[in-house]
């Protein structure tokens, strides 16, 4: 559905995105992650053909972004990072003027404007000013006109940033929902919200991709080693001692007193190895009390510092 | 190209910018025309008993084509208050981008966007034109020609202001940067003629070409004179085809 080849822009002297490929496929949700300046937004810019890119090419829904913008542009759907406003328009009012601009015929007009505004949850709000709705509507506003005209490709600037957590739950099952019916790609700051919505991610940095992968398997693929967390009962230095002399552990990274003579321990340990077992028999039999033992995944977070830090290294 | 038409008309009737001005124009231009008709009668009375001065009385000179310039010095001070929101305000809200990637070309957008802005700026002017329309109640045998050239003037003037404050409009995100500089470049073009009459030689040619002024008092002496014609269309074609090359920019510029 959208096949980006070498995208590379440079603003002047600086280069934002550097020998960007990728594929999308249709009904996919792809998520761009990257910190601020990464390069997300040129990218999304690039597909949406509001620039064009310094070298390379892409096509949305089969249509070159260079040669056939007009026809791309058709097929996607931009909800651009901070949703610009006409302020003196009222939601029906912008919507149908966005209907009218995206070629929607006359008379299937009333149609998809009342489809978007059920869709998004706008209805009760159609005859506001979108100047006086609040941060959250107004980003409704955005995807509303985004999806007016059912595109095959939907681009979403940081959607959900600015918005209080209910909102950004609705706005998260907005998007799951579109995505059966289009292809949807979004950019994101903040990992878990990848992480919830989408199949694939592509972590970007300093205009480079760095790794696309789903979220599972990159959480897997990165780990050196495995975690264990452990709440155990007992005296400090001997249980310390206990779990260090334990086979396949590496170290204990954290020993925290929760309440009294009971510590919340961080332990990390070589990769494929069940230790667990083991170390669950030598605290029992040593009569330590153990009220809990689970091993811990990498949280996206942490894989991306990783990733952000090896890339940086390399550079 | 319609949409957007539509969009920016409906924009210039929500703002107070165009109930503020028009009426002006209309009361102002209402006023010098009284002022000249008034004139023109006491003129006719002593003509009356003069014959040789009666035939230098024309309501061409004394009543329309005061009338004319009139409408189009003032024009001059409106047509930057309307052309400064084109571009400017899009910027600043960020909407250009909006705009940029829905499916439609810069010259649609360019089109819709003069149209829009003509209707409300010429607005005013033409309602002007109900003034000779009363003066024909009394003198039933004046010469229309001179009139209609110079409505077509004042068209053709005003499509050439918006060109110029568009393009200027499409270079800053400030809608007082652009009110101000359009109305210099402007009063700039107008003033040159003034110059172009003391200047010598070929200074004072070229100077009078490119006046704005000039071109426009051919049309109201009734004459629709090739040469301001083209000078007209060249106008607006060089600063809409500036202003698509501003819309271009930002495909080659950060």
């Amino acid at each position: 559905m959208i096949s980006a080849k070498n995208l590379t822009k440079f603003f002047g002297e600086k280069c934002a995105v550097k020998d960007v490929s990728f594929e999308v496929e249709k009904g996919e949700i792809l998520g761009f992650l990257g910190p601020n300046a990464a390069g997300k937004s040129t990218t999304m810019r690039i597909l949406t053909g509001y620039f064009p890119p310094t070298s390379g090419t892409a096509t949305v829904a089969g249509f070159d972004i260079l040669e056939n913008s007009l026809e791309a542009r058709r097929k996607v759907g931009y909800l651009p990072e901070n949703f610009p406003l006409y302020k003196d328009m009222r939601v029906s009012e912008f919507l149908a003027f966005v209907a009218s601009i995206k070629g929607i015929p006359r008379s299937d007009r009333k149609a998809s404007i009342n489809s978007a505004l059920e869709k998004c949850g706008l209805t009760h709000e159609q005859d506001n000013f979108i100047g006086r709705l609040s941060k959250g509507y107004c980003q409704r506003v955005g995807i509303a006109q985004a999806i007016i005209n059912n595109p095959d490709v939907l681009i979403l600037d940081e959607p959900t940033v600015g918005l209080d957590p209910n909102q950004i739950i609705e706005i998260r099952n907005l998007i799951k929902e579109l995505a059966g019916k289009s292809t949807v790609i979004l950019s994101s700051h903040i990992l878990p919200e990848v992480a919830m919505v989408c199949q694939r991610v592509i972590i970007i940095n300093k205009g480079q991709i760095l790794t696309v992968d789903t979220p599972e398997n990159l959480s897997q693929n990165l780990q050196k080693s495995e975690r264990i967390y452990l709440e155990v009962q007992g005296e400090r230095e001997k249980i310390k001692k206990l779990i260090e002399d334990t086979k396949g552990v590496l170290k204990v990274s954290s020993l925290d007193e929760l309440s009294e003579s009971i510590y919340g321990i961080n332990v990390e340990t070589e990769l494929d190895r069940s230790i667990r077992k083991e170390m669950a028999q030598k605290l029992i039999s040593a009569e330590c009390g153990l009220f809990e033992m689970h091993a811990k995944q990498l949280t996206l977070e942490e894989i991306f510092i990783q990733m952000v830090d090896k890339g940086g290294e390399q550079n | 190209m319609i949409a957007i038409f539509k969009k920016d008309l409906a924009n210039y009737f929500k703002s107070p910018i165009a109930y503020v001005t028009t009426p002006f124009m209309l009361l102002i231009c209402g006023f010098l025309f009284y002022i000249r008709v008034n004139y023109y009668a006491q003129a006719s009375m002593q003509a009356m008993m003069n014959p040789m001065y009666a035939k230098q009385l024309s309501i061409n000179d004394h009543i329309i084509m005061p009338l004319l310039s009139n409408t189009a010095f003032l024009l001059l001070f409106f047509a930057p208050l309307f052309t400064m929101r084109l571009f400017s305000e899009e910027k600043k809200l960020g909407t250009l981008e909006l705009l940029f990637t829905y499916p439609l070309t810069e010259m649609q957008l360019i089109t819709g966007k003069f149209l829009s802005c003509a209707i409300v700026v010429l607005l005013g002017p033409i309602l002007t034109a109900t003034y000779p329309l009363v003066l024909r109640k009394f003198c039933p045998n004046m010469d229309w020609s001179n009139v209609i050239t110079g409505y077509l003037g004042i068209i053709l003037m005003g499509f050439a202001f918006i060109a110029l404050g568009m393009w200027i409009s499409s270079m800053t995100d400030s809608q007082v940067v652009s009110a101000f500089a359009t109305f210099g470049a402007l009063l700039m073009f107008w003033i040159v003629g003034w110059a172009a009459s003391a200047a010598p030689g070929v200074l004072g040619k070229v100077l009078s070409a490119i006046s704005v002024l000039d071109h426009f008092e051919n049309f109201t002496k009734g004459i629709i004179d090739t040469n301001s014609l083209i000078f007209y269309i060249c106008f607006i074609a060089l600063f809409l085809y500036l202003t698509y090359n501003n819309l271009l920019a930002r495909k080659w510029r950060g």
